[in-house]
């Protein structure tokens, strides 16, 4: 059995390409499973990490394949933590419009910070080189 | 992401398979409705039973479809949406703007209705 501090850091760094996004799901669902997230969790806990990477890839790099997506997946105090950082020029998210008001309602863009937000306990980011987008989970409780 | 076409009276029926993604199935899923608005199918029904997954880009790309229906006079309904992509589309209020069945007679039953 697996616990906790098993898994401490995990670190990695790939380039602007959308095609990393098959090849780092089944490490963050390994990495979440063996945290103990049920089935549900891990699909929305990946698909807040998959929005953070799109926003990295296409918004952060603008698909400059010269740049790089960086990639932490950490545990501490009892959060599980993942980090996205682009290379691009940074990006103050805090103006990105709710897409549920009225007149967003029918963008077609701009919900990603949102399903990220919606789905994992706490959002971060900070402009500083690039953007790094932090989500934070709780861990769950494990059954004794 | 694939796309089986079929016809049923009136309204064309697109099976939709796998996963709609910024990347993956967006662009065919625009592509398709595209290519039934330009040889004058206004009625559609997207089955998503198979579909999967879906990210942001894939809630945009169908806000995108069914507006571009609508523009065209056209009908867009949604048929089969699992319970993650219905989740999707109500946190963002969404659900309400689409008109969605789970069963597929009386889905084609309310093109006519």
């Amino acid at each position: 059995m697996t616990n906790h501090t098993d898994i401490v850091y995990v670190e990695m760094r790939f380039s602007t390409s959308l095609a990393i996004l098959d090849l780092i799901q089944p490490i963050t669902d390994r990495i979440c499973g063996q945290l103990g997230y049920d089935e549900d969790t891990r699909y929305w806990i990946w698909l807040a990490t998959q929005e953070a990477l799109n926003n990295a890839i296409e918004h952060g790099n603008k698909m400059d394949d010269n740049k790089k997506v960086h990639l932490w997946i950490t545990t501490e105090n009892g959060e599980f933590r993942i980090a996205v950082k682009d290379e691009g020029e940074g990006f103050d998210m805090s103006k990105i419009p709710d897409p549920t008001k009225p007149e967003n309602l029918l963008k077609t863009s701009g919900r990603g910070l949102f399903y990220m937000k919606s789905f994992m306990d706490r959002v971060e980011y900070i402009n500083e080189n690039g953007t790094t987008v932090t989500m934070i989970k709780r861990l769950q409780e494990q059954p004794s | 992401m694939k796309v089986h076409q079929r016809q049923e009276g009136e309204i064309t029926v697109l099976d939709l398979e796998g996963r709609i993604t910024i990347g993956e199935g967006d662009v065919i899923l625009r592509d398709s409705i595209q290519g039934l608005l330009q040889s004058g199918h206004q009625k559609i029904l997207l089955n998503m039973a198979r579909i999967a997954y879906m990210d942001s880009s894939g809630v945009g790309e169908l806000l995108g479809v069914f507006q571009s229906v609508t523009s065209h006079g056209g009908k867009l309904k949604l048929l089969n949406i699992s319970t993650k992509i219905k989740d999707l589309l109500q946190i963002t209020q969404l659900l309400s703007v689409f008109e969605y069945f789970n069963d597929e007679q009386k889905a084609l039953n309310s093109f006519v209705s």
